[in-house]
């Protein structure tokens, strides 16, 4: 198994992760309506549930929407370069999200240790926070993996008029 | 250098990099990130971005945009368009243009369970422009009805587009639906009066041709082939009037509902289910990384002071609320021309809002008109993307038709624009009645 082939079943596994997660979200708040109101007993930390699940389905998502190059971008200039430029363009694009990446990822290092450290927790359900740290700095280098494999296809492909 | 001069080059230096084809979010966030550590220094801006990306993804009112979209996701995957385009027809039977409007009408109804307009567009240019196509429909009508009943879709309650402005905004979703739900009936009336309108002028007022329609077809039958979309909109929209649910808890119920009701009506299988999720991921990363990424770039332009030198200026030349509003008005539809809606909205919203709000304009209203305007920017060339969704879809018009189709439409919104300057409470009053 390839590099390339290994990464893009991993993001495909995050993305079935946070679809995961979405469904969580979705049946914990369901549950919490009717228990509240056919019983009067809602679900105990149905807002961490869904702040927590919310957070997992929109990083886990990243690796896999970075692998397929489908950020949201504004293409009005394709029509208007030569294929070198617009391949040139392209890898900038590619070159600047790793660097975002990074920048993301570095930065979430600290509060994550720290949330560790200090043992910090979710209000309702006492969930340590750390791991959501961690989740998110997971997704940020395996998106960045992703936009690095599409990288360097992209430098490997030759441009043309149609690329 | 001075906290504006940089703020200037920021904007200038993000414009550019989104032209240049930087994906929206990450030129937000270099540039917000850059500018600010350009004022307050590298060590500051690593303490911003350090705490930004989990406490913006997992706010309890970013959950909104996953069921929603969900909700959106599984009612096209269960082929409701064609029951709503067929309730339509059957409604204006008989009318001069009446399958442009039952497709402004399916559009609408659609809208109300999906909150995203390039996907109505898709939805029902692939429903209802082989129909009009059939009947001899000028092709331009068909392409402009089908563009501008796609923009409903951001408008009608869930809109997408609404509850990012919520997010970054900090207002109130239920609000901010209620808010919508008037103007875009009437926009829907609006955009059936221009079809109308345009059909009578393209045809030289030739009779409607003959449908497809049989007397089984009655007005009865066809509503209770869409009754599970009145439902879906009644217990979601309905919910959060009557204070029975929150956002998020009835977008929870409409998404749980429309699956539900999908696999036990056989719309869709599981399968089609799963596939559901997983387009809803892949869509939720992205806007949530425009999120992240625009908070970032909020926090460099209140360091620049930007919007209170704007205000101070604007202020300074003596104009007038309506001065203002006309003058961010024409703003957002250059803007609109050039730069996809979220990405206009997350660059704009940090300096055009407080400078609303200095003029005594409601954020709710300015956050509806702001929708409206986005809307505008969908349909007139050359960035509007229903249009190239039409384009994709229906190979047999040229764009050059779908563009000149969908200009008369533009008048709809310019003139509710209008209205909802001249009467406030068109967008004010149902939100005031909130439980």
């Amino acid at each position: 198994m390839t590099l390339e082939t290994a990464l893009a079943r991993t993001a495909r596994a995050c993305t079935a992760l946070g679809a995961v997660a979405l469904v969580v979200m979705m049946l914990s708040t369901d549950y919490d309506v009717v228990a509240r109101a056919l019983f009067s007993k809602p679900l105990n930390g149905a807002v961490d549930i869904v702040e927590m699940m919310v957070l997992c389905s929109a990083f886990l998502g990243l690796p896999e929407i970075c692998l397929r190059d489908e950020q949201i971008r504004v293409d009005v200039i394709d029509s208007f370069l030569p294929p070198r430029a617009l391949a040139a363009l392209k890898t900038l694009a590619l070159v600047a999200t790793i660097v975002f990446m990074a920048l993301l990822a570095a930065n979430v290092t600290r509060p994550m240790i720290d949330s560790w450290r200090f043992g910090d927790i979710k209000p309702d359900t006492g969930f340590p926070t750390y791991p959501l740290f961690a989740l998110t700095l997971f997704s940020l280098i395996a998106a960045m993996a992703t936009t690095a494999v599409v990288l360097v296809r992209s430098l490997r492909t030759k441009p043309t008029a149609n690329s | 250098m001075t906290t504006t001069t940089i703020g200037i080059i920021g904007l200038a230096g993000l414009v550019v990099l989104i032209l240049l084809r930087i994906p929206v979010a990450v030129a937000l966030g270099l540039v917000g990130f850059l500018g600010y550590a350009a004022i307050d220094g590298w060590d500051r801006a690593n303490l911003m971005v350090s705490g930004v990306p989990v406490e913006f993804a997992s706010t309890y009112t970013l959950s909104v945009v996953p069921l929603f979209t969900l909700m959106g996701a599984v009612a096209a995957s269960a082929g409701l368009s064609s029951d709503l385009f067929h309730a339509g027809r059957v409604l204006f039977r008989g009318a001069r243009g009446s399958l442009a409007i039952a497709s402004i009408f399916a559009s609408a109804m659609f809208g109300a369970v999906c909150g995203s307009s390039v996907a109505t567009a898709l939805t029902m240019s692939r429903v209802s422009i082989p129909e009009m196509l059939r009947a001899k429909y000028p092709p331009q009508l068909a392409a402009g009805a089908v563009a501008a009943g796609g923009t409903l879709g951001i408008l009608i309650p869930p809109s997408l587009i609404l509850m990012i402005y919520a997010i970054i905004a900090q207002q109130s979703v239920a609000r901010l639906f209620m808010a919508a739900l008037i103007p875009g009936i009437i926009l829907t009336v609006l955009y059936s009066i221009t079809a109308l309108i345009y059909y009578r002028w393209l045809t030289n007022n030739a009779p409607e041709p003959q449908g497809a329609l049989g007397p089984q077809d009655t007005l009865v039958r066809s509503f209770a082939r869409i009754w599970h979309v009145i439902l879906l909109f009644a217990v979601t929209l309905g919910g959060i009037y009557f204070g029975w649910f929150t956002p998020t808890e009835a977008a929870a119920i409409g998404a749980l509902g429309a699956i539900l009701l999908g696999l036990v009506l056989r719309r869709h299988t599981i399968s089609d289910t799963v596939g559901c999720f997983f387009e809803t991921i892949s869509l939720v990363s992205s806007l949530v990384f425009i999120v992240i990424a625009s908070a970032v770039f909020s926090y460099f332009v209140v360091q620049t002071g930007l919007s209170s030198q704007l205000i101070g200026a604007v202020k300074g030349i003596g104009l007038g609320a309506i001065g203002v509003i006309v003058a961010v008005c024409v703003l957002y539809i250059v803007m609109g021309a050039f730069l996809e809606g979220i990405g206009m909205m997350l660059i704009t919203v940090p300096i055009t809002l407080p400078l609303i709000l200095s003029f005594g304009f409601d954020p709710i209203w300015f956050g509806v008109l702001l929708v409206i305007l986005i809307e505008v920017g969908l349909i007139h060339p050359p960035m509007g993307m229903n249009l190239f969704a039409i384009n994709a879809v229906s190979k047999e018009i040229s764009i050059f038709d779908i563009y000149k189709g969908a200009a008369p439409f533009l008048i709809a919104p310019l003139l509710l624009i209008v209205l909802m300057i001249a009467f406030p409470q068109i967008v004010l009053w149902l939100p005031a009645q909130l439980h």
